[in-house]
């Protein structure tokens, strides 16, 4: 693994973060950090640069066949969301894709909905949910969930994520928060860190026969 | 190549490719006088415009070129005074030159060994509920034999035609 992905080249609060996942994990997720001027370099259309400030991404990697059992497990916000129904009861969908992104927008209401969570968010979907109809299971229908990153609006612009999942590996995955700028480029980025992180790994038959 | 390696082989040749990179931004630029003014995510700095003849960049010792990867921006106000015909401005948004720059690795060059290309796309500010589209293009270069790879972004509808 490259030293630059290590934690000593992160943000002070994303070292901060890396201390509380130590203290829970159980040694199948780590978390590094891909700078900004990696993810240009390696990307074609990523924008390292948004209102101001520098991008970089930090991509928390899960391992192990419990992580596995764990993705294959419904997702209780999503089918929530799906059925209407929960703290999603009063959900708002926007009739129309957002025309630059290409996602519709569903929107809690109140927005502050979320269990534990004081910021607002609201979720990203390609294909608009039907609660008059079953939860689609396969694959799941999964929407984006995206947040205020600080919560509080700098010069009237909102500074936004939005957290994706994603397998790049038979038993390995990865989650992403973006800038909802990039959010085009998603598969690409996913496709540059899938073929970045196998590379690093080390093939165990060969290890144990040294 | 490791990260430290990167430090021991970024030479002077290597630094004249970077430059080479600023002065394709405009066909004017070599006009311009001053400093280099740039921001990166360790501060400001402002670079003389002769830095490659003195080792500047060493003599700086900056955190980020530590590492194979360092990514930059020209503020606008400063690309507009460099570049003629440059927007600084557009849809209330300052269009800054962003500049990557790679010090490639034999992973890499085998990727990028020649590269010589422009792309340009529909971006969109981020400005919820809203989205602001911009017009974004994208050039990179491969400059041999120092192996070094420049990205610039130029952003706004009317600096796609600036390279």
């Amino acid at each position: 693994m490259p030293y630059e992905h290590t934690m000593s080249s992160l943000p002070i609060g994303l070292e901060r973060l890396i201390y509380k996942l130590n203290a829970l994990s159980d040694e199948t997720e780590i978390l590094l950090y891909f700078s900004a001027a990696w993810m240009s370099a390696h990307i074609d259309g990523y924008q390292p640069v948004l209102n101001n400030g520098f991008e970089g991404d930090a991509v928390l990697i899960h391992v192990g066949e419990q992580v596995k059992k764990d993705y294959a497990r419904p997702h209780s916000v999503s089918i929530d969301l799906w059925y209407k129904r929960g703290v999603y009861e009063n959900r708002v969908i926007m009739d129309q894709k957002e025309p630059y992104t290409g996602f519709y927008i569903i929107q809690p209401i109140p927005y502050q909905s979320r269990p534990d969570h004081d910021g607002e968010h609201w979720f990203l979907s390609e294909t608009l949910p039907d609660e008059s109809k079953p939860y689609p299971q396969t694959p799941p229908w999964l929407p984006y969930t995206c947040y205020r990153s600080n919560g509080i609006i700098e010069n009237a612009k909102v500074i936004t994520k939005c957290h994706i999942d994603a397998q790049i590996a038979e038993d390995i995955f990865i989650a992403v928060d973006f800038r909802s700028e990039n959010l085009r480029v998603r598969e690409e980025v996913f496709a540059v860190l899938a073929k970045e992180i196998n590379s690093w790994i080390i093939d165990k038959d060969a290890r144990n026969e040294r | 190549m490791s990260a430290k390696k990167w430090v021991l082989t970024f030479n002077k040749s290597n630094l004249r490719i970077v430059l080479v990179g600023f002065l394709l931004i405009s066909g004017v630029q070599a006009e311009t006088r001053g400093p280099i003014k740039i921001i990166t995510q360790d501060g400001r700095y402002s670079y003389p415009r002769e830095f490659v003849a003195i080792d500047e960049w060493e003599t700086l010792k900056v955190p980020p070129l530590k590492t194979n990867y360092f990514v930059f921006r020209l503020p606008a106000a400063y690309a507009k005074n460099a570049i003629n015909g440059f927007t600084a401005l557009e849809n209330y948004f300052k269009q800054d030159v962003i500049v990557t720059v790679e010090v490639l690795s034999k992973k890499r060059l085998a990727e990028l060994d020649g590269i010589d290309s422009q792309k340009c796309y529909q971006g969109n500010y981020d400005t919820y509920p809203q989205s602001v589209p911009y017009k974004r293009c994208e050039y990179r270069k491969h400059f041999s034999p120092e192996e070094v790879a420049v990205k610039y972004q130029l952003n706004g509808e009317n600096n796609q035609y600036f390279r």
